[in-house]
């Protein structure tokens, strides 16, 4: 019922959707961003909505699109358009429980978020102790809603982790269990994971200098 | 610490307007300490790579107070 309200409400925002609107109006909160680049073709639009009528259960959901680069880097995946973000949010106002399902981003720790299609669900115990466990599918950039064909198996990964002091939670052991891929580049990923992969290891190592 | 990027009719600007070349990804913290004290909260992030009409390529994120470079490429 209320993810139904929410899905209208996100309906109506795109209708009114402006460079950056907000609605506020509690228990509803709507937001649309668009960013669009005509002269050197380029953006995207952001849609995010969040309901508190149902305390103790907030929802919220957010959509993003990327629009895409222009025609000159149509080859390039990562300059296609997509849909980069399409998930929905429940979780309780203490943050015991945190649950995401769609496509988004999943914070595995500290390796780089993976892009996938599927679910995570966080709990976190009084004392800070906190567990993630996700499943799903990895998506391929470009790939407008196809997967990557390289990784076409179920991904279930598993997180824990808890205060080391009172400022950060130290991560705990990560184990991920993937199906076995015999005769299958996994590892190294088919040649637009690969590019994917290179072009994330470029933004970090330039970050550091 | 991430540097506030003006904006000029809604587009980031550095040096001239940014060119977007790569499209999101969401860098986001744990949603577990919002509210804890010393804690960063549930921060969400959009990254995008950019580049400048000098030809200069930027980290740049986007997030609810705006736009901000947080790194450039050499």
């Amino acid at each position: 019922m209320v993810i139904a309200r929410l899905l209208g409400a996100i309906g109506a925002a795109s209708a009114a959707l402006s460079p950056c609107a907000v609605a506020s109006a509690e228990p509803y909160r709507l937001r649309a961003d668009a960013f669009a680049s005509a002269a050197d073709p380029s953006g995207f639009v952001m849609l995010q909505a969040e309901a508190r009528e149902r305390e103790p259960l907030l929802v919220d959901a957010e959509a993003l699109v990327w629009t895409g680069v222009g025609l000159d880097r149509a080859d390039d995946p990562e300059a296609r358009g997509d849909a980069v973000l399409a998930s929905v949010r429940l979780r309780d106002p203490v943050r015991y429980v945190d649950a995401r399902f769609g496509r988004l981003f999943f914070q595995g720790g500290a390796i780089r978020p993976q892009h996938m299609d599927g679910a995570v669900v966080g709990f976190r115990s009084p004392t800070g102790a906190t567990t993630e466990v996700f499943a799903g599918l990895p998506v391929a950039p470009g790939s407008a809603g196809r997967r990557c064909r390289c990784s076409e198996k179920w991904r279930i990964t598993a997180r824990s982790a808890r205060p080391d002091s009172s400022i950060r939670p130290r991560i705990l052991p990560f184990p991920e269990r993937r199906p076995r891929q015999s005769g299958h580049r996994a590892r190294s990923g088919c040649s637009r994971c690969r590019k994917h992969w290179s072009n994330g290891a470029a933004a970090r190592t330039g970050m550091a200098r | 610490m991430p540097q506030a990027l003006v904006e000029r009719g809604g587009s980031p600007h550095w040096h001239g307007p940014l060119k977007l070349l790569s499209r999101a990804e969401r860098i986001e913290s744990g949603w577990w300490d919002e509210g804890e004290r010393g804690a960063a909260g549930d921060v969400r992030r959009d990254y995008f790579v950019a580049r400048n009409p000098l030809g200069q390529w930027a980290w740049v994120f986007r997030d609810a107070e705006g736009w901000f470079l947080h790194g450039l490429f050499a």
